[in-house]
C-alpha cells in the first residue's frame, strides 16, 4: 500500500530569522524584468504605480487650470476659443474628480492598509492588478480623446440634454460617459477589496475599537463607494443608450425625464465629495498623533463622525439642484440636511484642535499641512453651510462663490491632507525623506498661493461672473480680480512644482529613512522603510491602539504560517481571533490580458452595441485563464 | 453560537441593524401611504415614521445598555462590546433624525400633492 509522503515542515516555527526571511521573500517576490513587472499582484508595487499615476493626472489637471487663468485674466483674450474652453474645463473637473481624488485616495488606502492591519498583501489581489490596468486605461481615453480634439465638452456633470443625442454632436459626450465606466469599475474593484481586507484579515488582537482612524475612514470610504456609484453607472450607460441605440431614458419628448440625470448624478456625485474627504480626514485623524505627541483626542467621536458623515452623505444630494424647480418642502428637507451634516465635520475639527492643544507640537511639514487643512477645511465648510440656504444658493447657484467653496472644501479638505500624508509616509514608500526645508517651502508657497487664488473668488461670484465662461467684456467689474488671481496662481503652481522636485529629488538622492522616523504607533512602522515583499517576517499581534507607543520593546507576534506558499491569517469580523489559515494569490499576466479585453470591449462599444456580444468572449476568455487552476501550493486551500 | 449568545449580539449590534432596517421599511410606507392620506387626512405617514423614530431609539438604548450586562471572558472582548454598543447606539441617532425629518415633513404635507 502506498502511504502519502509527509511534506515537509514549511512553517515559519522555530525557523532561524535568515532563513525566514529568505523563504518568504522567494515565495512573495516580485521578478525583475518587464514580465514580472506586469504580472506582478503585490499592493506595495500597485499602490505605488497608482499613486504616480494619479498625481500625472493631478499635473495634467493643473495645466489645464493654468490654461483657464491664463485665458480669464483679461477680458475678451484669445488664447482659447469658446470649444477649446469648454472642453478644457470639462476636462478638467473630470480628470481631477474621476482619475485623481478618488483614485490617489483608494491608491493610498491600496498602499497603507494591508501594512496598517498586519496582512501581507490585500484582499483580491488579481483584482487590485486588474483594477490599476483599467483605471490607467479609462484615463488614457479620456486624455487620448482630449488630444485628438474630442475630449468631453459638457462639463464634469454632463448634464442631459446638453450631453444628450440632440445636442452633444459627435462622440465626446460618450468618451465622458465611458471614462465614468472605466473609472467606477476600478473604485469598486478596489472598494471591495479594501472591504474585505478590514473585516477579514486584520491581524490577531486588532479589536474594532484599536482599528486605525485611516483604516476607519477607507472603510467607510469603501461602502460609500460601493453604495453611490451603481447609480452613474446606471445613468452612464443610459445615457450611452440614449446615444448609441435611441433608448429615451433622458428624453421628454418620449416619456423621458432630464431631471432624472441629475438626480442620478448627484445622488453618486455628493457622496464622492465624502468618498475624497473622508480618507483625508481619516489621514489627519492618523498623521497629527506622532506630531502632538499625544493619541488623538476622542477615538470614538472620530470614527462616528466618519459613519455619520457616510450616512448623512446620502441624504444631500437634492441641494445641488435647488435652482431646478422641485417642491419648496423638498428644498428645505435637503438644506436641514445639508446644514446636518456639519454636525460630524465640527466634532472632527474640534477632536483635531483638542489633541493640537494638549499636544506637545512637532512642527514638520506634514503638521504645517494638517494646520493649513484645517484653516483652509473651516472655510470651506462655513460656505457651504451658506450655500445650503435655498435663498442664498439661488443668488449664487453657478458662479464663481461656488467655484471658491467647492476648490476650499475639495483642495483644502482633501489635497491639504494627502500632500501632508506624502510627506508623511514618504519614508515607507520609497524608503527615503522629503527634503524639510523644501517641503516647508513648498507649504508656504501652496497655502499663500491657494487662499489668493481662490478666496478672491468668492467676491467675483459676489459681483455676479458666471462659471464656465470663456472670456468677459471689459465693462464688467471683474478685470481687476481677475488678473489678481491668475498672478497668485503662479505661486501656486510655484508651490506644486517644489512639491514634484522634492519628491524626484528626494526618492533618488534624499536622506535614507529609518524604519519609523517619526516614532509613529501604528503598524505600518513596525517594518521596514520601504517593507518586504511579505511587509512582516512574522505577524504582528497587537494589545492597543497603538502598539508601537504602548508595546515599544517587543510587539508580539503569531506564527504557524507557511513559508513555501503566500499565507495570510483570516481574523474574526470584530474581535479579530485567528479563524483561518488563507492562501492569496500569485502573480499573473492575466489581470492585465483581462483589462485589455475589457477596454477593447468599452471603447468599441461607443460605436457598436454588438462590441458588448462579441466583446465579451475574450473577457470571458481572460477570465478563465485568470481563475484557472496553475498547479502552485496555492490552489490547495 | 447558542441562543442566548446570539441574542446579546443582536443586541449590541440592534442601533447597527435595526434602525436601518425600520428606516427602510419607513421609506417603502413613505410610497404607499399618501394615498390613504390624501383620502382621509390621517396623517399615517407621519405616525410611521414617528413611531419608527420611537423603534430606532429603543434600538439605539439597547444597543447602549446590553454591553454592560455582557459577560465578557476578557477585557479586549469587554472593551470591543463597549465600543460595538457605542457605534452601534449612536448610529440609531442617525436614522432616528432621518426619521424625524420625514415625520415632520409628512405632517406638513396632506398626501394628495403632485
Amino acid at each position: 500500500m502506498n502511504r502519502p509522503v509527509a511534506a515537509p515542515d514549511t512553517r515559519d516555527i522555530e525557523i532561524e530569522r535568515k532563513r525566514l526571511t529568505d523563504a518568504l521573500a522567494e515565495t512573495w517576490k516580485t521578478p525583475s524584468g518587464i514580465w514580472g513587472a506586469l504580472a506582478t499582484v503585490d499592493h506595495k508595487i500597485i499602490g505605488r504605480r497608482y499613486i504616480v499615476t494619479a498625481f500625472v493626472f493631478l499635473g495634467l489637471g493643473g495645466v489645464l487650470a493654468a490654461l483657464m487663468r491664463i485665458q480669464l485674466a483679461q477680458p475678451e483674450a484669445r488664447l482659447l476659443g469658446p470649444d477649446r474652453y469648454n472642453q478644457i474645463f470639462t476636462m478638467h473637473g473630470a480628470n481631477m474628480m474621476f482619475l485623481f481624488a478618488v483614485p490617489v485616495m483608494e491608491a493610498v488606502a491600496v498602499y497603507l492598509v494591508p501594512l496598517m492591519v498586519g496582512t501581507r498583501n490585500i484582499a483580491f489581489p488579481r483584482l487590485n492588478a486588474f483594477s490599476y490596468w483599467i483605471y490607467l486605461a479609462g484615463g488614457t481615453l479620456l486624455w487620448t480623446a482630449f488630444a485628438l480634439d474630442m475630449g468631453p465638452d459638457v462639463g464634469w456633470f454632463a448634464y442631459v440634454p446638453l450631453s444628450g443625442p440632440q445636442y452633444g454632436a459627435g462622440k465626446r459626450a460618450d468618451i465622458w460617459a465611458q471614462m465614468i465606466t472605466f473609472t467606477e469599475i476600478s473604485a469598486l474593484a478596489v472598494a471591495v477589496e479594501l472591504v474585505v481586507t478590514i473585516f477579514k484579515q486584520r491581524t490577531p488582537g486588532m479589536t474594532l475599537d484599536r482599528i486605525p482612524v485611516f483604516v476607519w475612514a477607507m472603510l467607510v470610504t469603501s461602502f460609500l463607494v460601493i453604495m453611490a456609484m451603481p447609480a452613474i453607472v446606471l445613468a452612464s450607460t443610459s445615457l450611452i443608450l440614449d446615444r448609441l441605440v435611441g433608448t429615451h431614458f433622458f428624453n421628454p419628448a418620449e416619456g423621458g425625464d432630464v431631471l432624472l440625470w441629475q438626480h442620478l448624478f448627484w445622488f453618486f456625485g455628493h457622496p464622492e465629495v465624502y468618498i475624497i474627504f473622508l480618507p483625508a480626514a481619516g489621514m489627519v485623524s492618523t498623521m497629527i498623533e506622532p506630531f502632538a505627541r499625544r493619541p488623538a483626542f476622542g477615538y470614538l467621536g472620530l470614527v462616528m463622525a466618519l459613519i455619520a458623515t457616510g450616512i448623512l452623505a446620502f441624504g444631500l444630494w437634492v441641494h445641488h439642484m435647488f435652482v431646478a424647480g422641485l417642491p419648496r418642502l423638498g428644498d428645505s428637507f435637503f438644506t436641514a440636511s445639508s446644514m446636518a451634516i456639519a454636525i460630524p465635520a465640527g466634532i472632527q475639527v474640534f477632536c483635531w484642535l483638542a489633541t493640537l492643544w494638549d499636544g506637545r507640537l512637532v512642527f514638520k511639514t506634514p503638521l504645517l499641512f494638517i494646520i493649513g487643512f484645517i484653516v483652509t477645511f473651516v472655510i470651506g465648510g462655513l460656505t457651504g453651510v451658506m450655500v445650503a440656504s435655498v435663498p442664498f444658493d439661488t443668488q449664487v447657484h453657478d458662479t464663481y462663490f461656488v467655484v471658491a467653496h467647492f476648490h476650499y472644501v475639495l483642495i483644502g479638505g482633501a489635497v491639504f491632507p494627502l500632500l501632508a500624508a506624502i510627506h508623511y509616509w514618504f519614508p515607507k514608500l520609497t524608503g527615503r525623506m522629503l527634503n524639510e526645508a523644501l517641503g516647508q517651502w513648498s507649504f508656504w508657497l501652496i497655502f499663500v498661493g491657494f487662499n489668493a487664488t481662490f478666496f478672491p473668488m468668492h467676491i467675483l461670484g459676489l459681483e455676479g461672473m458666471p462659471r464656465r465662461v470663456y472670456t468677459y467684456q471689459p465693462d464688467l467689474p471683474w478685470h481687476g480680480l481677475n488678473l489678481f488671481i491668475s498672478l497668485s496662481a503662479v505661486i501656486l503652481i510655484a508651490g506644486f512644482l517644489l512639491f514634484f522636485i522634492n519628491a524626484f529629488r528626494s526618492a533618488r538622492v534624499g536622506e535614507v529613512a529609518r524604519d519609523n522616523p517619526w516614532d509613529a504607533p501604528t503598524l505600518e512602522w513596525a517594518t521596514t522603510s520601504p517593507p518586504p515583499s511579505y511587509n512582516f517576517p512574522m505577524i504582528p499581534v497587537v494589545g492597543s491602539l497603538h502598539p508601537l507607543w504602548d508595546d515599544r520593546d517587543s510587539l508580539a507576534v503569531a506564527n504557524g504560517l507557511r513559508t513555501d506558499r503566500r499565507e495570510l491569517v483570516v481574523t474574526t469580523l470584530a474581535a479579530a481571533e485567528p479563524q483561518a489559515r488563507e492562501a492569496s494569490p500569485r502573480n499573473s499576466i492575466w489581470p492585465l490580458w483581462a483589462a485589455i479585453a475589457t477596454t477593447i470591449m468599452l471603447i468599441w462599444s461607443m460605436f457598436s452595441p454588438w462590441a458588448v456580444v462579441w466583446g465579451s468572449v475574450p473577457v470571458a476568455v481572460a477570465l478563465m485563464g485568470w481563475f484557472w487552476p496553475k498547479g502552485t501550493p496555492e490552489d490547495e486551500s | 453560537m447558542n441562543a442566548s449568545k446570539l441574542l446579546t449580539h443582536l443586541s449590541v449590534w440592534a442601533g447597527l441593524w435595526l434602525a436601518p432596517l425600520v428606516w427602510a421599511a419607513n421609506m417603502q410606507f413613505g410610497q404607499i401611504l399618501p394615498y390613504a392620506d390624501c383620502r382621509s387626512q390621517l396623517h399615517a405617514s407621519a405616525i410611521t415614521s414617528f413611531v419608527g423614530a420611537a423603534l430606532t431609539i429603543a434600538s439605539s438604548l439597547v444597543s447602549w445598555l446590553t454591553p454592560a450586562k455582557v459577560i465578557a471572558d476578557s477585557e479586549e472582548h469587554r472593551a470591543n462590546a463597549d465600543f460595538g454598543g457605542a457605534v452601534s447606539a449612536l448610529s440609531a441617532c442617525l436614522f432616528t433624525f432621518a426619521l424625524l425629518m420625514q415625520g415632520i415633513a409628512a405632517m406638513v404635507l396632506t398626501g394628495c400633492e403632485r
